[in-house]
């Protein structure tokens, strides 16, 4: 009799069990929070697993709450926004799970190239791109009419020219204005005008070379657009994204570098003075022919210590995949991932200079991709400061940081080199 | 008391009772200690402890390697945090030498009759009730040079034509924080010594005035000694809270330009959660610790009449 109960209540408790709701987790900043809520209802109504969202006051506060749930066994969260920048080191910590098995050649095809790719590490990819933006470089049409352009130039020199016309006809104070801050704003600046100049950051075995010829030219170019050219405002030593913003929406400068889908904010009015009078051109570049822009792609990834695997796979898919990134795109301006996005009649009506956005997306360069990008940044976020505040000379400032980047790497190596043992 | 409680051991199991007494006290207090211990003294230990450790992400957990005191060698070879810890020093010396004064004034010309002084006060404690960010941000604004109400003001009565780059400017964004910080620490300091006043008997004022003392006799002989254990709470208080000087920093200009706004709180916070290097970041925090407290340790040496009076 007892026997029969017990294994009645065990039957009772596998059914249970077996029809209990799987439940992932997962956290997010405050960003377009109503449309994630909405959206994972819409989950749950289709496949009966519900997302919860652990919400945080600022995006990149989720990194180290992401790094205290992975230190104790990556169950807490089981899916979860991951930056491009942050791939490799999650990758090396085994915090990410890759989902290989999962990406078919169909979504691989359909990826735009730059947004998968920072994804990927060392031959894996660990996400679903979402938010893949990159700085576009906008310009306002109608200001530069004013002084006999119809179109942006494509070098440096030649915009360098437009900014003094424009300042000397009294269109604006200064032609332009960018996020210098001490900050990640100012790295990613700088990526920008360093592979516009046809630089980069390091050769394949991680020696730095942006203390190059061409690496200083690019820093030198950005002191003397701030003293020698006086053509951008020397506010954008402090400023960040938001208030270089600003600057375009008030109309007080020309052009500007812009995350996102600018032009959808640039033509509210209600963020807006300059409705209807930007555009977007390529970056220009010293010799017309690098006009490459700064990449930060983010993707939805998947935590090693989830419980649920492929309901966490179906939850990313049903959220950053080609379907999901069209209704993000539509209904929460999220920039896709996916060139079918892209191309959808629906989105281009919605997106102004979608064609031109998506020219520039060819020409994108992903911040370093190393585990130790994070204290590298900051370092050379203060050693770029230095030589825009004219506290040392671009080459100073460039070797100074290099010589950090070095001693950053080869810490790094030797204590992972020990931790592996 | 006596009287109403019979002597100890009078009644039988007197000293049982005691002890019951006794282990119920404990039990009161166990819920506090336990919290005090997680919450407060287990962080400082282990902070310690990891002091004098590499702490490296060692994939799904953190491996711990003995380095003896090579973190604060390291720190105190650095000369970044050098720069810091000067930038924090100007920031804590002019709480100190001008924050205390200006709160001291300031008290001194609230504590009297004034039409609309419950108003007056509520707006002179505002900076100290605002939250930090609300602060800095507040301050963003002003030192804005392009937007700011600082540049309005002075270009509005012709005192410049030129726009004053507040925050760009190494020397001067020093300076501006320095006096952005000062607004939030002199209104802690015209509360503290608006406590204080109020602690003194008016009988002290009127006999005073009586023997014929003018204002100045009345503060410099009065006001000021009788005020000095308030004076200490202060500069204790104001060396402490300003050696952790942290939001405003962070959220106007970040440490820049130039590194040449970097605290020491500033330092840590990256050190331990954009580098992750905790045992550094530790170390950093044991050094600041210990300067602080040398510091309080001084004050107390010099200032021994005053604690007694506290």
């Amino acid at each position: 009799m007892i026997r029969r109960s017990f294994a009645l209540l065990f039957l009772g408790v596998i059914t249970v069990l077996s029809f209990a709701v799987v439940e992932l987790n997962t956290i997010l900043g405050p960003g377009d929070l109503d449309y994630y809520i909405a959206r994972n209802q819409e989950f749950y109504e289709k496949t009966g697993i519900r997302v919860n969202i652990t919400v945080v006051p600022y995006g990149r506060d989720v990194v180290p709450k992401l790094i205290a749930s992975f230190l104790a066994g990556g169950s807490e969260y089981d899916v979860f926004i991951i930056d491009c920048i942050d791939v490799p080191e999650f990758v090396e910590n085994g915090w990410v799970l890759p989902v290989d098995q999962w990406l078919t050649e169909d979504l691989k095809k359909d990826a735009v190239p730059f947004a998968l790719d920072g994804m990927a590490y060392k031959g894996h990819w660990y996400g679903l791109p979402s938010i893949s933006e990159w700085k576009s470089f906008v310009y306002n049409k109608k200001m530069i009419e004013k002084v006999g352009y119809k179109e942006f130039p494509k070098t440096w020199d030649e915009v360098v020219k437009l900014s003094k016309k424009l300042q000397e006809a009294g269109v604006v104070k200064y032609a332009t204005a960018w996020s210098w801050a001490p900050k990640e704003c100012l790295v990613c600046d700088f990526v920008a005008i360093l592979s516009s100049f046809g630089g980069k950051f390091f050769d394949e075995d991680l020696n730095p070379v942006f203390n190059d010829e061409k690496g200083v030219q690019a820093l030198q170019f950005m002191v003397d657009m701030l003293y020698k050219h006086k053509i951008a405002n020397p506010s954008s030593l402090s400023w960040t994204e938001e208030d270089v913003y600003s600057a375009m929406f008030n109309g007080d400068v020309v052009y500007a570098m812009m995350w996102g889908l600018p032009l959808v904010d640039l033509n509210n009015p209600e963020l807006s003075r300059v409705v209807g009078q930007c555009d977007i051109a390529l970056m220009p570049s010293v010799d017309g022919k690098h006009p490459y822009t700064v990449s930060g792609p983010m993707g939805w990834a998947i935590s090693y210590g989830t419980k649920h695997p492929k309901e966490a796979w179906e939850y990313i898919k049903f959220i950053a995949g080609p379907e999901g990134a069209l209704d993000a795109a539509i209904k929460a301006g999220v920039v896709p991932g996916w060139k079918s996005v892209f191309e959808n009649e629906e989105f281009k009506k919605k997106v102004p200079g979608l064609d031109k956005m998506f020219e520039q997306a060819m020409y994108v360069i992903h911040r370093p991709r190393v585990p130790w990008y994070h204290e590298f940044s900051r370092v050379l976020a203060e050693e770029l400061h230095k030589a825009l505040a004219r506290e040392k000379t671009p080459k100073e400032a460039l070797d100074a940081a290099a010589e950090a980047a070095v001693k950053i790497r080869e810490e790094y190596e030797k204590t992972h080199e020990k931790a592996s043992k | 008391m006596g009287g109403i409680f019979p002597p100890r051991g009078l009644l039988s199991g007197g000293i049982d009772v005691e002890k019951k007494k006794r282990r119920l006290g404990y039990l009161f207090i166990l819920p506090s200690l336990v919290i005090i211990f997680f919450v407060l003294l287990f962080p400082l230990l282990f902070a310690l402890y990891m002091s004098f450790f590499d702490v490296v992400f060692a994939g799904r957990s953190m491996k711990f390697y003995f380095a003896g005191f090579e973190n604060y060698l390291k720190v105190l070879k650095d000369q970044s945090w050098w720069q810091s810890f000067m930038n924090t020093i100007y920031f804590v010396l002019a709480d100190i030498f001008i924050g205390i004064p200006l709160g001291f004034i300031s008290a001194l010309a609230l504590n009297r009759k004034l039409p609309l002084r419950s108003l007056i006060i509520g707006i002179v404690m505002l900076p100290y009730i605002l939250p930090p960010i609300v602060h800095a941000l507040i301050w963003k604004w002003i030192y804005n040079a392009d937007y700011g109400f600082l540049n309005a003001t002075l270009f509005n009565l012709g005192i410049t034509k030129e726009t004053i780059l507040w925050l760009v400017n190494p020397k001067l964004a020093l300076i501006s924080l320095i006096i952005a910080n000062l607004w939030q620490g002199t209104a802690f300091a015209t509360i503290i010594y608006l406590g204080g006043l109020k602690s003194i008997p008016g009988e002290i004022f009127e006999a005073a005035q009586i023997d014929g003392a003018t204002k100045w006799h009345i503060t410099k002989d009065i006001v000021i000694p009788l005020l000095k254990p308030f004076t200490f709470l202060l500069l204790i208080m104001k060396t402490i809270l300003t050696f952790k000087i942290f939001d405003l920093v962070y959220a106007v200009t970040g440490g820049g330009p130039a590194g040449s706004t970097k605290v020491v709180s500033l330092e840590i916070y990256y050190t331990a959660f954009n580098a992750f290097k905790f045992g550094k970041a530790s170390a950093m925090s044991y050094i600041l610790l210990g300067i602080v407290a040398i510091i309080v340790a001084f004050y107390q040496r010099f200032f021994r009449t005053e604690i007694e009076m506290l």
